[in-house]
């Protein structure tokens, strides 16, 4: 009977898929990442995945996986910290702390497990973290599973960011926490500001860079390159997922951090260590990044531009962001849905945001268009989207 | 001068985009859709305008509009009483 209660519990409520005739989560892909891509048998145009540089199927990242693959095998199956380090994590994490900024950096299976570890590793109820009121749900996880007492502030509000620091000294430590690129809003943030209002009371500065590496800054090195912060005294994350087109999630800090996260960061140091598969493809991608940057990045912004142009005119309501990611304000959670059935049934795919991902009545409904829009792609997409509107 | 109650308001809006009218009797998560984050934005937020340090034990009791504007009241003449003394 007890069991029965338990397994009662885990009942999906599918009402809002029902009523719209649409479920937008979990379809089969079918194909590599192109500007296109099949689900279910179908040809989609991709406005959904994060593939900012549409480099994920760049024929010198598949032969660097390849590669280790023939070197390493598919796992080193073991932990970091016992025989799942390789002389290729050694210099993959070297190169990510050179890229993004930072003294040292880890390299864990995934950013969400970066900033689940993270936190937990630093702060405990004797500390306050003022986070950003729009940071990633990994972010949120981990500051509560810390203990630190957690205070959020305006998005992006450096006012009221300010009258929280004021009067947070009584802690044994202040963090600051937020992302640079807010993944469904698509603001940016002001960091500069944040770090500079770190140094000025004393806090310590923590940046989620998972959509801005490989994205901001003049050679896409992320966002300490964008604000022209040199000699980071904060903590950086990063997923290698998104722009960086593989998978595993990167903290850069200072040294001695680093080191001692390295023992003591439960969420690595028990996680069976990334693939070397995955290593090899971070370190191409690096490459291609130093090598194809400036042609990547405009491709990428003039596609940005012509699906927010497009969308403004056909009387979508946008949210401001100002990075490449384009949303649109749809509602409330059937409304959402409804409105991503009509791009599916348009042959473009998008990522809906319902609640609690988002607030209640905050729906968004996500379009990221990569480097990798062809022309004919794109005029495709706008029809579409005239279409959709109007339709 | 405005009253607690249009001071309370004015910081809920502060803290989320409501586009239709908040009255007092409105629930803050039914209504409002405040989530835990918006409520702790919402207590420092009057915390720093009111000069006044909000009890956690008393957030737990706050449902509606009308219970931070009662709380607020109710400590405003706690502090009259206390002055006048």
């Amino acid at each position: 009977m007890k069991n029965t209660d338990f397994y009662n519990r885990f009942v999906l409520d599918m009402g809002v898929v029902e009523k719209a005739g649409h479920n937008p989560y979990y379809h089969q892909v079918q194909s590599e990442l192109s500007d296109e891509i099949i689900l279910e048998g179908e040809r989609f145009i991709d406005l959904a995945s994060n593939n900012y540089l549409g480099i994920a199927n760049h024929p010198e990242l598949k032969r660097a996986c390849i590669n280790a693959i023939e070197k390493y095998g598919s796992s080193l199956c073991a932990t970091p910290v016992c025989s799942g380090y390789s002389e290729l994590h050694q210099r993959v994490e070297q190169k990510i702390s050179e890229f993004t900024g930072t003294e040292r950096a880890l390299i864990y299976p995934s950013c969400y497990q970066a900033n689940l570890g993270l936190f937990t590793a630093i702060a405990n109820p004797e500390d306050i973290i003022l986070v950003d009121r729009c940071a990633h749900s990994s972010l949120l996880e981990g500051i509560k599973s810390s203990g630190a007492k957690i205070s959020p502030f305006k998005h992006n509000d450096m006012n009221y960011l300010e009258m929280l620091l004021q009067k947070s000294g009584q802690h044994r430590n202040i963090f600051v926490v937020t992302e640079s690129v807010f993944s469904t809003e698509g603001t940016i943030a002001s960091f500069k500001e944040i770090n500079e209002l770190c140094l000025k009371y004393d806090a310590i500065p923590i940046v989620d860079d998972s959509h801005g590496i490989g994205v901001l800054g003049n050679n896409g090195h992320g966002i300490l390159e964008h604000s022209g912060i040199s000699d980071y005294q904060g903590i950086y994350t990063a997923s290698l997922g998104k722009a960086l087109a593989n998978i595993g999630g990167a903290i850069g800090g200072k040294k001695s951090l680093i080191q001692w996260m390295q023992y003591y960061s439960s969420n690595l140091v028990y996680s069976t260590a990334i693939s070397p598969s995955s290593l090899a493809g971070i370190e191409a991608v690096l490459d291609i990044i130093r090598l194809e940057f400036p042609e990547l990045s405009k491709r990428m912004w003039s596609a940005k531009w012509r699906i927010e142009k497009a969308l403004l005119s056909a009387g979508f309501d946008l949210t401001s962001g100002k990075a490449p990611i384009t949303s649109i304000r749809a509602g409330n959670s059937l409304e959402t849905i409804q409105l991503s059935k009509s791009f599916w049934d348009n042959r473009i795919m998008t990522t809906a945001f319902v609640y609690p991902s988002v607030p209640q009545n905050e729906g968004r409904i996500r379009l990221i268009a990569g480097a990798n829009m062809r022309e004919e792609t794109l005029q495709r997409a706008e029809e579409a989207i005239g279409r959709i509107r109007h339709g | 001068m405005k009253t607690t109650e249009e001071k309370v308001i004015e910081i809920i809006r502060s803290v989320k985009e409501i586009k239709y009218p908040i009255t007092p009797e409105m629930s803050l998560t039914d209504d409002l859709y405040l989530d835990s984050l918006d409520m702790l934005m919402v207590i420092n937020t009057i915390e720093s305008n009111f000069s006044y340090k909000v009890d956690m034990g008393e957030v737990e009791r706050i449902k509606t509009v009308g219970d931070i504007i009662r709380t607020l009241e109710a400590e405003k003449s706690k502090t009259l009483i206390h002055e006048k003394h």
